[in-house]
């Protein structure tokens, strides 16, 4: 066979795996701060810790908003997305943007000068965590929805989604609260976030090497991926950063560092930065499977 | 309105369509062109109602458009103003008026006329226009500096004149249901109608279950889809071919009623390899019924005897059969084997399985004719004869077919005229005639009358010393390094090209050529866009393209004939003009243009028809003679080719199934031998310094196996690089066309040169490492792919990766030209044919530093597929 | 009314990629751009290999998970089944994209339309009346020649092959020609574990 190490193998017009290009840095970004923002909304309405929750609003407003304006080919009519919430899990992650950052802002606006009246102020509350849950959630669902991409196509997807995001909540938390009342006055809260930190980061760790798992014998396409990321071209991206970066010195760090500002930072600067390379590369590494699968019943 | 709903799809905008002929290679598929309202050409499509391509295009033939709009296109007259000349130098290009290029052309063509006419080094191409090679003739100039039907068909064409009196030959895809393609496109990838006969082969194949034997270095396309790919040793197809003549021949599976009927298989053949021929000149043939010679028309004849030794006329004689089974005793398929590396068992396998699917003995009606059925044929083209001994090389071939009695016959190999003109054209060539002694008569000579002996020599390539061949254009190198050797008693100073590429084309050393070119005291080229030669170029004239022109042709059908219609689609984007108009400017400026017209009158066969003769002084556009070709061929004026767009029909039975019927056909070619001896005997008189030196073996009536000499190259260089076409290219030519780089450059048959994956490990090379290709000749450079589909052997270079230097920046540089690793001399050219050796023997270096050539932008490396 | 669908004949295949060459005519594809190419791959080990050909292109599925996904509605399936790219809807999210397991789909960014086909930053005029077919920032793909097909002529792909490997026909109507051949030669659709049920069928 004409091997294919050298060339470029997405422009040859050979039968075999191919990367898909059209979800990049962009998207990932956009995940990226939809994750940890829905992440931080969520742990700090909690605690009703308010910064927590303005600026996940900020995250996700402009982090998340501006990620995926940037990655459109035609931004300017990017609100038709919110048109097939029946069948697409971006319509409905549009909407649930819409939706958070309009309750989230009402709720966070309302603890500080409770203009609304309770039983409103509940719901307005409860909207806002169950459409910040549907962020946290729903960029797994719109990746393993279909089944082009096999690393993507599991249902681990949105728990991975879903555990990232009580990560980097947990972790922002830990940051923006050292020095607040929420966690000056409540050692307990500390300590149960640490410890919600490291179990994440194991149940994150053992979640990750599941779905490399589920990837490998999935398909053919699957295979590359994680051949991609084991031993390929991202391998010193993925297992340094990813998996020890990301998850294994942050939980060592979480478990023996002195408790104190710097740690926390270190801590959640290791995580968040194992947490983009992770989403950058579900991306880089996403691969179609060969078109023909069955190629080889046509032999002669 | 609703735009939404309105058509955009090219092919559906409002516009009109007009009926055209392709011309992105020789070949006349058949199409309809849209044009948009606005004047735009928006579609090429093939014509759904011509037979022959069956409405279908190749690759090339659906990237026209873009060749119309090329923005390196060649668009007023051009004139050099850097004086400086070399590969990739700037011309500086200063727009002229045509008056002015046409008065400076005439001028300076006229000063070598006046001087010395054999000065000018002509190199005409266009196949489409075939009548256009004929130009030199009426300068008085027999010079040909190109190879055009040379490098690929030196030796084929001038054998299918002595065997079929036709240009080419084809297997018949009608009801062949056993083909063996040996070194060929044909039905695949290249040849005779490339996308027409890939229509009709895909359905043999398919519908009928024709069985295909690929016999090539390379996993071909057709290799691909042949039902079996036989790898073989490059240059050693002759041999093959006669190991399978040996297994056919003893054990007894040849057609006996044809050999002797139809073909001078039982004349008897003297000691000097003439025919024994009594004192008026009759051939002898051994009656077996009666035990003695009689005379070849003897009606008392009862059995014509193949075989045997004999006494006739004094002399000990042999039917020429038996001469060629003697030959056979040593081509036994294990000898064969072990210069082919084909199994002795395979070649015994496909010589036994020919002869079966042959069904020798059957028969076939067809239109109230009952013509013997031999549903098999052996074809070959390019590859397979483009070698030393290619004379000998195709009689092989043409003997397998011989043996089965599959010559010209239902489903059998047959012959194929060049534009179905000939029949009066060009002297003849290409007509059946009655020769002498119930052979028909050969015509050797299928593009050109023969050019006369000349001491000193006329041409410059020595074409009048290759009684039968196919100019061999690259022998100019040899001759002008060491004219007072050759008797050259001129030095060519003058260059007029068109629609050519002879410093790309031209096997040899390029520094060799260049420093020719340099040596050039004018050059002219007609042309369309930039290449390597003509950035040469003192002046240019532009030529209008295949969408703004007129032509008339039909040009190496297989299965098909009748004319083919090229109108324009467009006005001229540019200030161009026809190559016609421009030659009869030219014409009259030398004060030819009656004599060009006179000759037009011959090559096109207008004087078949009087009313159709060219007025000598008149001046006949491309339209004018589109019409007479028209009908001449039909009777159909130009009205009638616009509504229609061609004439083209199935070839009639009578034209393509013997034609010849009641002639013999030379199975002994006896003539190669009269020219041999007519060449040695005029060389002799004439004192011919070099004719000690002249190849003399390669005139034989009957092929040998003896080795080429590429394989006695040192030990050293162990591989055999080999070149090819491909469906998608236009030998380089279409190389630059956007949408051809981009189906082309995605493929690594056409980005890299193939290896066999274990030699590539033997000699520890991986994908995608550069090495130097060097033969003892010259040197090129290339990456590597390793492939399971090449022969151990065997290095291959494809087109894709042959241009070099060039004006034309969308061209992609390939690490050098594949013809600078042949040899441009006697000793590799068939003297019979003039055939050049297109095989070289060459060693393979890893190279560490990426070649400067690599990282050019236009580099068919770096697009993508840097380290 | 008619399903339209396509069958690949790959005995007939030659890979010569004129299918690809005839859709950017008739569409006026950028550079890099195919609705449709032809793939290869060797099989075997020398001297018993071989190479086929595999012709690919949108697959027009039933069950499209490109149409599923779009948070517009840009994409959308015609009666007839053919899937289209509503280009005034698409806002370039490449959520289809990747949705498409066959790779089918590409994004159209400015630079390649601006480019041109000569790469010389210039258009032809082929270019300047073939370009309107597209807007920057969406996501195009074959479109089963809709247009030539409304008008009864053949997808511009299937029209050319040299070989006939391309057929286009009704795959509701059982007499034909792609419903006898896919029954006749047991048509395999391409990645059926993916479960989109594509209206293109591989028959050799
Ligand atoms: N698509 C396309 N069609 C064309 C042309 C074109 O450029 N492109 N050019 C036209 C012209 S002028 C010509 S002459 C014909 C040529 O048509 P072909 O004869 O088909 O030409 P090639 O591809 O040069 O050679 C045929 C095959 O020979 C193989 N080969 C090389 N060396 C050897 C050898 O030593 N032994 C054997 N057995 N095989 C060998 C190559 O791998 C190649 O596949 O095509 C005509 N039609
Ligand atoms: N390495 C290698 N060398 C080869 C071959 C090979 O396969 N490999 N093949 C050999 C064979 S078989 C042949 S026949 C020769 C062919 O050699 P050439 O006949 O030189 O081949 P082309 O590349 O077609 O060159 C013709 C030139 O004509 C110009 N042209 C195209 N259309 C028109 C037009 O309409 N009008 C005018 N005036 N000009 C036009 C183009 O600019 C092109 O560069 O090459 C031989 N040399
Ligand atoms: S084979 Fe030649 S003439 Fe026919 S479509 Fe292709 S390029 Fe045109
Ligand atoms: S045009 Fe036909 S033969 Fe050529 S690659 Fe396309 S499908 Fe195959
Ligand atoms: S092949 Fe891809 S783009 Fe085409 S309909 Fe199926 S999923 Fe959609
Ligand atoms: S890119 Fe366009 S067609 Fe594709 S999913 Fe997004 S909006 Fe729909
Ligand atoms: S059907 Fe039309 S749009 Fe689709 S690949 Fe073929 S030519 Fe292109
Ligand atoms: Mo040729």
């Amino acid at each position: 066979m004409h091997s294919r190490h050298f060339m470029n193998e997405e422009e040859d017009f050979k039968v075999g795996p191919r990367s898909q290009k059209a979800w990049g840095v962009h998207i990932a970004t956009a995940f990226f701060f939809g994750e940890a923002g829905a992440g931080l909304y969520f742990v700090s309405q909690f605690f009703d810790f308010t910064i927590g929750m303005s600026i996940a609003l900020l995250m996700v407003l402009i982090g998340k908003g501006g990620g995926h304006l940037v990655h459109l080919g035609q931004p300017m009519r990017g609100w038709r997305a919110l048109a097939k919430v029946g069948t697409s899990w971006i319509s409905r992650g549009l909407l649930a943007i819409a939706v958070f950052v309009f309750t989230g802002a009402l709720h966070v606006l309302n603890l500080n000068t409770a203009f609304m009246p309770q039983a409103l102020s509940a719901l307005v509350s409860l909207v806002a965590v169950a459409a910040c849950l549907v962020i946290m959630v729903y960029q797994g669902f719109a990746m393993s929805h279909s089944s082009a991409i096999t690393l993507w196509s599991t249902g681990l997807m949105p728990v991975a989604s879903l555990t990232y995001g009580l990560l980097n909540g947990v972790l922002l938390t830990l940051v923006l609260g050292f020095n607040t009342p929420l966690l000056n006055d409540h050692p307990e809260i500390f300590q149960l976030l640490q410890a919600a930190a490291i179990a994440l980061m194991l149940y994150g760790l053992v979640m990750v090497l599941s779905l490399l798992h589920g990837a490998k014998y999935g398909s053919e396409g699957g295979q590359k991926s994680v051949e991609l990321l084991v031993r390929g071209a991202f391998a010193g991206w993925f297992v340094p950063v990813v998996i020890l970066l990301g998850f294994v010195v942050s939980a060592l760090f979480m478990s023996f560092a002195p408790r104190n500002l710097f740690s926390m930072i270190a801590v959640a600067g290791t995580e968040l930065t194992g947490y983009y390379a992770f989403r950058v590369l579900m991306f880089k590494v996403g691969t179609y499977d060969p078109v023909m699968s069955f190629a080889h019943h046509f032999r002669r | 309105m609703d735009l939404s709903t309105q058509p955009v799809q090219n092919s559906m905008k409002p516009g009109k369509w007009v009926n055209s002929t392709c011309k992105m290679c020789l070949h006349s598929c058949v199409t309809r062109i849209h044009i948009t309202d606005d004047g735009v050409v928006n579609k090429v499509e093939g014509h759904p109602t011509a037979p022959s391509n069956n409405g279908r295009l190749c690759p090339k033939g659906n990237a026209a458009i873009l060749r119309h709009y090329d923005p390196t296109r060649f668009k007023t007259p051009l004139r050099r103003t850097n004086p400086e000349k070399g590969p990739g130098v700037d011309p500086k290009w200063e727009p002229i008026s045509w008056n002015e290029a046409l008065d400076i052309v005439g001028r300076e063509l006229k000063r070598t006329m006046d001087e010395d006419r054999r000065k000018l080094l002509p190199a005409i191409n266009d196949f489409q226009k075939l009548f256009l090679w004929a130009w030199p003739a009426a300068y008085g100039n027999a010079n040909y500096f190109s190879s055009v039907g040379n490098f690929c068909g030196g030796g084929y064409h001038p054998m299918n004149g002595f065997v079929h009196s036709a240009f080419a030959a084809a297997n018949d895809v009608n009801y062949c249901n056993y083909w063996i393609n040996n070194g060929g496109g044909d039905g695949f990838s290249s040849h005779l109608h490339t996308a027409a006969q890939a229509n009709h082969v895909a359905k043999a194949r398919v519908e009928r279950n024709m069985r295909v034997v690929v016999i090539e270095p390379r996993l071909s396309i057709g290799g691909a889809k042949a039902n079996e790919w036989v790898p073989i040793r490059p240059a050693t197809d002759r041999q093959f071919a006669l190991g399978l003549c040996h297994v056919l021949v003893y054990e007894k599976l040849y057609d006996v009623k044809f050999l002797k009927k139809d073909t001078n298989a039982p004349y008897l053949v003297g000691p000097d390899g003439y025919f024994v021929r009594n004192a008026e000149g009759k051939i002898y043939v051994w009656d077996a019924g009666d035990g003695q010679a009689k005379l070849w028309d003897d009606p008392s004849i009862k059995d014509f005897a193949l075989e045997g030794t004999y006494q006739v006329e004094g002399k000990e004689c042999k039917p020429s059969f038996q001469k060629f089974k003697d030959i056979l005793r040593d081509c036994t398929p294990e000898q064969m084997s072990e210069i082919t590396t084909v199994p002795a068992e395979n070649i015994r396998r496909i010589a036994r399985e020919f002869a079966k699917a042959a069904q020798i003995g059957s028969f076939i009606e067809i239109e109230g004719r009952l013509l013997p059925l031999r549903p098999a044929g052996y074809n070959f083209y390019r590859g397979a004869q483009g070698h030393k001994y290619s004379a000998m090389t195709n009689q092989s071939f043409k003997l397998v077919n011989f043996l089965i009695g599959a010559i010209d016959t239902p489903g059998g190999h047959v012959g194929a005229t060049l534009d179905d003109q000939m029949q009066e054209i060009r002297g003849g060539c290409g007509m059946i005639n009655a020769g002498e002694n119930g052979m028909m008569k050969t015509a050797p000579h299928q593009l050109h009358p023969e050019v006369p002996f000349s001491y000193p020599p006329n041409e410059t390539h020595l074409m009048g010393y290759f009684p039968i061949g196919v100019d061999p254009g690259h022998l100019t190198q040899m001759t002008l390094e060491n004219p007072e050797k050759f008797g050259l008693n001129y030095k060519p100073d003058t260059m007029l090209m068109c629609h050519s590429n002879p410093v790309w084309n031209l096997s040899g050393k390029r520094e060799k050529w260049f420093e020719m070119m340099r040596g050039m005291r004018f050059i002219v080229a007609i042309d369309i866009l930039p290449n390597e030669s003509n950035e040469w170029a003192d002046i240019i004239l532009p030529a209008h393209d295949l969408l703004e022109s007129w032509n008339l042709t039909m040009i190496e059908p297989p299965h098909h004939e009748g004319m083919c219609l090229r109108q324009p689609a467009t006005e001229p984007l540019y200030d161009t003009k026809s190559e016609e108009e421009i030659f009869n400017e030219i014409s009259e400026r030398l004060g030819i243009l009656e004599i060009w017209n006179t000759i037009q009158n011959f090559v096109n066969g207008f004087h078949q028809k009087p009313e159709l003769l060219l007025d000598p002084k008149t001046k006949y556009g491309d339209k004018e003679i589109a019409e007479r070709k028209g009908k001449l061929w039909n009777g159909q004026d130009l009205n009638w080719y616009i509504e229609h767009g061609h004439a083209v029909t199935p070839r009639k039975p009578e034209k393509w199934y013997r034609p010849w019927e009641g002639m013999r056909l030379h199975f002994y070619i006896e003539d190669i031998l009269r020219a041999r001896d007519d060449l040695k005997k005029k060389m002799e008189d004439a004192n011919v310094a070099i004719r000690h030196e002249w190849e003399w073996y390669d005139y034989q009536p009957l092929p040998t196996p003896k080795l080429d000499p590429v394989h006695e190259e040192p030990q050293e260089f162990d591989m055999y690089a080999i070149t090819f076409k491909d469906i998608q290219i236009n030998f380089g030519e279409s190389i630059g066309n956007p949408w051809i780089n981009d189906i082309v450059f995605k493929d690594p048959v056409h980005t890299t040169v193939l290896l066999n994956t274990a030699t590539a490990k033997a000699k520890g090379l991986a994908n995608g490492d550069i090495v130097r290709i060097e033969s003892p000749y010259g040197s090129i450079v290339a990456r590597v792919s390793a492939s399971q589909g090449v022969h151990p052997e065997t290095v291959c270079v494809s087109n894709a990766l042959s241009r070099i230097a060039t004006q034309n920046s969308a061209v992609r540089l390939g690490g050098g030209n594949f013809n600078e690793l042949l040899p441009a001399n006697l000793k590799n050219t068939d003297a019979c044919s003039g055939q050049p050796e297109t095989v070289a023997k060459v060693k393979l270096t890893k190279l560490t530093v990426m070649p400067a050539e690599f990282m050019a932008s236009n580099s068919a490396y770096a697009h993508g597929r840097g380290h | 009314m008619a399903k339209w669908g396509m069958v690949f004949d790959l005995r007939r295949c030659i890979g010569c990629n004129a299918c690809a060459v005839a859709c950017k005519q008739e569409n006026t594809l950028p550079n890099g751009m195919f609705f449709t190419k032809t793939l290869s791959e060797e099989v075997g080990v020398f001297p018993n290999v071989t190479r086929i050909y595999i012709p690919t292109i949108c697959n027009h599925c039933e069950d499209a998970p490109c149409e599923r996904v779009c948070p517009t509605g840009a994409t959308y399936t015609r009666a007839d089944g053919i899937v289209l790219v509503d280009h005034d809807l698409c806002i370039g999210c490449g959520t289809c994209v990747v949705a498409c397991p066959y790779d089918q789909r590409t994004r159209i960014e400015s630079e390649m339309l601006e480019q041109g086909l000569f790469n010389n930053g210039e258009l032809t005029p082929f270019e300047k009346q073939g370009n309107v077919r597209f807007t920057a920032g969406t996501v195009q793909k074959c479109t089963f020649c809709h247009e030539r097909v409304d008008a009864g002529l053949d997808p511009a792909c299937v029209a050319t092959c040299p070989t006939e490997a391309r057929i286009f026909g009704d795959l509701d109507d059982a007499n034909s020609k792609v419903r006898r051949l896919i029954q006749e030669h047991r048509g395999r659709q391409p990645l059926p574990e993916k479960n989109t049920n594509p209206r293109v069928f591989y028959i050799d």
